[in-house]
């Protein structure tokens, strides 16, 4: 059926530091979409977060025009920040590079419930835990 | 000295519904640039994430290979190489210029310079909102404003997006136009739009608003080119901005879903006075019932 709206695309980009490589490029260069147009206008509304890698969700329309909305992070940026550790571990296994309070994981998962589609507070807690784990950071407390 | 990236390496991740955000903390914990998520239609979701290509594929899958062994679903499904292209061009090639109607043409910014002759030239960055000219619900009604647009006019654009239908009305001789959309971003790209046409900004009336919520002015012709839900949603008020004499065009719905809003017209006491249709797309022209 004929639609206005054909799509939406979920990308995540580097905030302020987008560029027409991939995934912008072939992601939207497929669908018809001015890409300079979409990358001055993602950069221009991330740049304040310059660093993180923040997920877009892009509408593409019918006449190939588009309007996006901003996510929140990833949570392994917020958990990154709360351990006050620029990186995780090369080998999270192995070498535990940091730690966060069980206090921090449940802000976190607070923080991220929106976007999380975990039920409730304790499913978005074992989440956040688990990547926590998997960047070598561990949760104390 | 920052060289171009000539490719970069993918590798495409798989994980039950929900599970998107641990999928991006992988991604960003690997060291990927950006990703794209694909949600499959028969359940579960795929995460393409893209790495540089100034470290090998391996290094890339062993860095992601450590973050799952927290999680027991995912799993890596493909990975490869992607070569750089020009993808850029195609978008230009997408927006060649567009004759709409017997007299206008829409061109975008890069076209400057270079206007069929005899036509009229409707400027749009194709960018951040609806209304590039490329859809049928909006080539309906310019097409329709090209008969029901006199000089000296006063007109209202609800939803306005890009601005297209202003910028028409203004170029056919209105004098006046009220341009309202429920989007506060697409206000600044109006306002491009506006610009790179020569506008008079005096003959211009910009804000947000929700469709004729609030709206107080009388016009000579109204044009909304939305939806058919949000139309039959104002049409009661439409007599009232448009009087006994004015027009209003209708635009952005599907042909099968003429019979809906007819109803909705003779409802609101209004008469059709054109019906115009292009592929599956239907609008329509009408006045107030005398």
């Amino acid at each position: 059926m004929a639609k206005k709206v054909i799509g939406e695309l979920k990308l995540q980009l580097p905030a302020g530091k987008a560029t027409p490589a991939p995934p912008v490029g072939p992601a939207l260069g497929q669908r018809g979409i001015n890409i300079m147009e979409f990358v001055k206008a993602f950069n221009a509304k991330t740049a304040d977060k310059v660093g993180m890698i923040i997920p877009v969700v892009i509408t593409v329309y019918a006449d190939r025009s588009f309007s996006f909305i901003l996510k929140t992070p990833p949570a392994s940026i917020l958990i990154k920040k709360a351990a006050g550790k620029e990186k995780g571990s090369a080998v999270p296994n192995k070498d535990k590079v940091g730690k966060i309070t069980k206090k921090q994981v449940q802000e976190i998962a607070a923080l991220k419930m929106p976007d999380l589609n975990a039920n409730d507070i304790e499913a978005a807690m074992q989440m956040i835990e688990g990547t926590a784990r998997s960047m070598g950071i561990e949760v104390v407390g | 000295m920052i060289k171009n990236d000539s490719y970069w390496w993918y590798i495409t991740l798989s994980a039950d519904d929900g599970q998107e955000e641990v999928l991006f903390s992988i991604a960003d914990i690997s060291g990927s640039i950006g990703t794209e998520l694909q949600e499959l239609p028969s359940g579960g979701i795929r995460l393409r994430a893209y790495y540089r290509s100034s470290e090998d594929l391996h290094f890339w899958k062993a860095n992601i290979l450590d973050a799952l062994k927290e999680w027991d679903n995912v799993k890596i499904e493909d990975f490869g190489k992607i070569e750089n292209q020009p993808w850029n061009v195609t978008a230009e090639e997408a927006f060649p210029p567009l004759p709409v109607g017997k007299s206008m043409v829409v061109l975008a910014p890069w076209h400057k310079g270079a206007v069929p002759e005899g036509l009229i030239p409707l400027y749009i960055n194709p960018g951040s909102a609806f209304g590039t000219g490329y859809h049928e619900s909006t080539q309906i009604v310019l097409e329709l404003m090209e008969d029901f647009v006199k000089p000296g006019m006063t007109t209202a654009d609800i939803g306005t997006g890009s601005g297209i239908l202003t910028i028409c009305a203004i170029k056919l001789g209105a004098d006046r136009s009220y341009a309202r959309d429920i989007d506060p971003a697409v206000i600044e790209e109006v306002n491009k739009n506006f610009e790179l046409n020569g506008l008079d900004p005096a003959k211009i009336d910009l804000a947000t608003g929700d469709l004729l919520n609030g709206f107080r002015h009388r016009v000579d012709l109204l044009t909304a080119n939305i939806l058919l839900e949000p139309l039959t949603t104002m049409v009661e008020q439409v007599p009232k901005v448009i009087g006994r004499e004015g027009t209003a065009i209708f635009s952005g719905m599907l042909l099968t879903e003429r019979d809906v809003f007819i109803e909705a017209l003779k409802k609101a006491k209004m008469v059709i006075v054109k019906e115009h249709t292009k592929g599956d797309w239907w609008g329509v022209a009408a006045k107030t019932a005398s």
